[in-house]
């Protein structure tokens, strides 16, 4: 069997909206959960791996290594933000299997609740022309952004976005209920969705991400010494960032397909190739759903529905429910369950694969993370078995 | 707004641009080499990879891609500026352009309606702003827009007739 890399250890810290904890003391307690959940200690961590733009000014690895005395490590880093995340997971992956690293731990930790939009200052410290022609228009602040992505949406193929983006909206937050530890659980039903006023035209507060403080973290390791490890193991059998050439500057409004995410095609593709499957052979789908239109983007993009048809899926929420045709963000979700940029799509798709979700898909074999950073994708597909 | 060491950078690359919206002129760059549009700005053409790309009139006719209506203030930049018309457009003689800008004199815009170009203080700069083009044969906006949507509802009169 060739070398391969497997996630055995996951750790999370409560999601709020303010939990009065530094980024750096939530990212050290969800490590050390990690660890302990699969009976490892610091002092067997020789590697980390992050995003790549938001972590290093957030949660620099160097001071999480020096509070947990990790030391000589290998260190990786690939994308930012969401795609960032699935890019650790690869470079980290990537290192295990060339024997560079034996044990790596990876981490997203924050405190959106306390300061909104402060770690994207390491991604706009670059000059952009947004500042000078989008900013003054008031194209600014991605609700604003998304909202225009909808508008163009529900023009090209004539749909209803009520009809289309409120079921999304509902369904993500009945499994943040059923998920149990969500940091919004509070019934929300499609009349509730529809009474509220818009936050930026055509959208709602439930079509937006919430905001967060919290962290996880999670512990990769050689599929053969997994074996030996109290956990189940979520073996990584593919994974991939792809970006395009429109970049973060230009992305929301020059994207030359503007309904489309064609590195998410390309990603999932090459990520589902390395595992020796297809989009049909996905058993759980956590995706970035930072807005119920992204998630029809990435639905149509990756290739589980045609362009304009998301909405044979979605309608009335059961094609994505924990028992439907596509099994979708099972804990919630950025929209419901909290805003980790996908690190959480990432724990919770590792516990469907354990078969331990507090709601959980029936038989899953493989689930898919897809995680979204406006112009970049990363895909990871983890299986329970290390080779189909 | 004030000119910040990142704001001076970006204006580097945008100085043609603002330098024609002075005078009343839309101007994106377009490539000598091999003629094509591109936006935004680069330091090379995205198409061919030529350096030797300018700022060349676009005309002043565009088409509504896509807008929003902000319903609050998401930058500090912005209070007291909820409820405008944010638009994307395509310009109609620079093609795959979209320029992000506000819509002017309307209520309730409709995608792909033509539109004008005109120039305002926009937030502190001098930016591209547009307005609808009135048809024609049709007098106003207002009624424009009427007739609109009377289009819109033929369709339904037809299989109405049918039957």
């Amino acid at each position: 069997m060739s070398p391969s890399a497997a996630i055995v250890g996951i750790g999370e810290t409560p999601y709020v909206r303010r939990s009065g904890q530094s980024p750096t003391e939530m990212v050290v307690a969800a490590v050390e959960t990690a660890l302990a959940e699969c009976g490892l200690t610091s002092a067997d961590v020789d590697g980390i791996a992050t995003e790549g733009t938001m972590m290093p000014v957030a949660v620099p690895q160097e001071v999480v290594a020096g509070t947990l005395g990790i030391d000589s490590y290998w260190s990786g880093s690939s994308s930012f933000g969401g795609a960032g995340i699935a890019g650790a997971i690869q470079a980290a992956s990537n290192a295990i299997t060339l024997g560079q690293a034996s044990v790596v731990i990876s981490y997203f930790g924050i405190d959106w609740g306390r300061s909104p939009g402060a770690a994207y200052g390491a991604m706009e410290a670059s000059a952009s022309p947004a500042d000078l022609i989008e900013l003054p228009h008031g194209f600014y602040g991605q609700p604003t952004h998304f909202a225009a992505i909808a508008r163009r949406y529900a023009s090209e193929h004539g749909v209803d976005l009520d009809d289309l983006l409120g079921p999304i909206a509902v369904q993500h937050r009945r499994n943040a209920i059923a998920n149990g530890a969500a940091q919004r659980m509070e019934p929300l039903s499609l009349e509730d969705y529809l009474a509220l006023d818009p936050i930026s035209e055509p959208l709602r507060v439930p079509d937006c991400c919430i905001l967060t403080d919290g962290a996880a973290a999670i512990v990769m390791t050689a599929a053969d010494r997994a074996e030996d490890l109290p956990t189940s193991p979520a073996h990584i059998r593919g994974a991939a960032v792809r970006g395009s050439r429109v970049g973060l500057d230009d992305f929301f409004s020059q994207n030359p397909d503007y309904l489309s995410l064609p590195p998410a095609r390309a990603a999932v593709t090459e990520a589902l190739s390395s595992a020796g499957a297809s989009l049909d052979d996905v058993d759980v789908a956590e995706l970035y759903d930072c807005f119920t239109i992204s998630v029809v983007m990435q639905l149509e993009s990756i290739g589980w529905c045609r362009p304009g048809t998301a909405i044979d899926l979605v309608a009335g929420g059961a094609g994505i429910a924990v028992d439907g045709q596509l099994p979708l963000n099972t804990h919630g979700g950025l929209l419901s369950h909290s805003y980790l940029l996908g690190m959480s799509h990432v724990v919770e798709c590792v516990r469907q694969v354990r078969g331990t979700a507090a709601h959980q898909v029936a038989d899953v074999n493989l689930g898919l993370v897809g995680l979204l950073s406006a112009s970049h994708y990363g895909a990871v597909a983890l299986a329970t078995e290390p080779t189909s | 707004m004030t000119g910040s060491i990142r704001d001076d950078a970006a204006l580097g690359l945008l100085a043609g641009f603002f330098a024609g919206t002075e005078v009343g002129e839309l101007r994106i760059p377009r490539c000598e080499a091999c003629q094509r549009w591109h936006w935004y700005p680069k330091h090379r053409c995205p198409w061919c990879g030529d350096a030797g790309w300018s700022w060349h009139p676009a005309g002043s006719r565009a088409h509504l891609y896509t807008w929003a209506r902000p319903r609050r203030a998401f930058h500090p930049d912005l209070s007291g500026r909820e409820g405008e018309v944010v638009a994307l457009v395509t310009v109609d003689e620079a093609p795959g352009v979209r320029l992000v800008t506000n819509l002017r004199d309307i209520d309730h815009p409709e995608i792909g309606m033509a539109l004008e170009v005109g120039f305002d203080d926009v937030g502190g700069r001098c930016l591209p702003v547009f307005r609808p083009i009135p048809s024609p044969t049709e007098g106003d906006p207002v009624r424009s827009s009427d007739r609109s949507s009377a289009r819109e509802k033929a369709p339904t009169s037809e299989v109405a007739s049918d039957e």
